[in-house]
């Protein structure tokens, strides 16, 4: 495709009084087109329904506020190529951003907030790339459903949701990567990864209800992600999901097992487990054939390994248990005091 | 969770939020309701693909039986 681009580009200022989804359907507007957010406060929800629109702000004060009675902020339903940038979204009673079908979107740098439903909601969309959005208080940080595959979420951080951090709702959500998002006090999991070949890479998960869910699927990678300070279960692989790998990952202060493994031909290598409220890493009553090696694991109570399986392999585990007076909640109350700490920090770069 | 609790809450969730927008469409200023009765088109859609995969678990479960 050639274009002369100074024909046929634009940079269009838009002011909040503006309707915006009136403006990209009219004549003034082609793919292409950037949309210049002027700062201010913005009452509605904006339909884009043209491939390739850039919807930029100016400044760090454009605000969409829904005043909880608009659904979504943004609808880009079966387009292509779309980019929101910079933009705060507040109080709407859906998504902040909701993608149906389409594919190419760039979500970029946005803060969201209060949403009855999701920070980014992806349905049945691929290859979108969603990168340091700063999500509080939705249901899901971000969320990728209806078979929604090769999706980038990356550097985002996702507080206080009501369910998930970050979520790949079914089987069919697959081959999507999660690189160093941060997941902090969210009420379920950190990340709930349903489908097959995910990959989950230097997360930040801390004090969330759950850490890590792997279901349905198989062959996902889980690469050097830190969980901290979970609650109600640490890092769990449902029965029949096979293949997974889980490497180079820190797994520390959770109140229950470090991994439970329920799952069939894992690898779980190269982990350090230490301080956690129940086994380090369990083997459950249906785990077959998974290779457990070179892990260090420390102090973790009643005990570091439990194999309930079958023909489960355990290579070069290094075991230390609890030195003498020493219980994970000592070691633990001063890791958490200074993780409180670094969360404060944790939002720097992202604005 | 198992997919089909999951399905079912999700469901839930969205049968409740399409209820309480189509009752609070009356508050909606006129100029701005088309993008909501979109946005209620796309969750409507949401809704009737989840249930289907419920269905197809549903029939997929009592094959197994």
């Amino acid at each position: 495709m050639h274009l002369k681009g100074s024909d046929f580009l634009a940079v269009i200022n838009v002011t909040p009084l503006m309707d915006i989804t009136s403006l990209i359907n009219s004549d003034n507007v082609n793919e292409g087109d950037v949309l210049l957010l002027e700062e201010g406060i913005y009452f509605q929800s904006v339909a884009v329904l043209k491939n390739n629109i850039r919807i930029v702000a100016k400044g760090p004060g454009v605000i969409f506020d829904g005043k909880s009675t608009l659904l979504d902020a943004f609808l880009l339903p079966d387009v292509v190529g779309v980019m929101i940038e910079g933009i705060t979204i507040r109080h709407y009673r859906a998504s902040g951003i909701l993608i149906e079908f389409g594919f190419g979107h760039r979500i970029v740098n946005n803060k969201i907030s209060n949403m009855i439903e999701h920070g980014v909601e992806v349905m049945s969309s691929r290859d979108n790339l969603i990168w340091r959005n700063e999500i509080n208080k939705c249901y899901d940080g971000v969320l990728l459903i209806e078979g929604s595959t090769n999706n980038w979420v990356i550097e985002n951080i996702a507080t206080e949701c009501y369910g998930d951090g970050y979520e790949a709702f079914l089987a069919p959500d697959s081959n999507n990567a999660f690189i160093s998002n941060k997941a902090i006090r969210n009420r379920n999991n950190g990340l709930e990864i349903y489908g097959t070949n995910n990959l989950l890479m230097n997360n930040l998960l801390i004090d969330n209800g759950q850490g890590v869910i792997i279901n349905e699927g198989n062959s996902s990678v889980a690469i050097g992600n830190i969980i901290k300070g979970t609650r109600v279960g640490t890092y769990t692989i449902f029965d029949g999901y096979f293949n997974h790998f889980v490497g180079g990952n820190n797994i520390t202060c959770n109140r229950r097992e470090g991994i439970e493994n329920n799952g069939q031909f894992d690898v779980i290598y190269n982990n350090e487990i230490s301080y956690n409220g129940d086994t380090g890493i369990l083997l459950g009553t249906t785990s077959v054939l998974n290779l457990v090696m070179n892990n260090k694991l420390v102090c973790n109570i009643p005990e570091n390994i439990d194999d309930r399986g079958i023909d489960n392999y355990l290579i070069n585990n290094i075991e230390k248990p609890c030195d003498p007076c020493e219980t994970p909640s000592d070691v633990c109350d001063n890791r958490l005091n200074e993780v409180d700490n670094s969360i404060d920090g944790s939002k720097e770069g992202v604005d | 969770m198992d997919a089909k609790n999951k399905i079912e809450r999700e469901m839930a969730r969205t049968k409740k939020l399409i209820e309480d927008s189509e009752n609070i469409m009356k508050q909606v200023p006129k100029h701005l309701k088309p993008n909501q009765e979109i946005a209620l088109k796309i969750h409507k859609r949401k809704l009737a693909s989840l249930e289907q995969e419920l269905m197809k678990l549903e029939n997929a479960n009592s094959t197994d039986k």
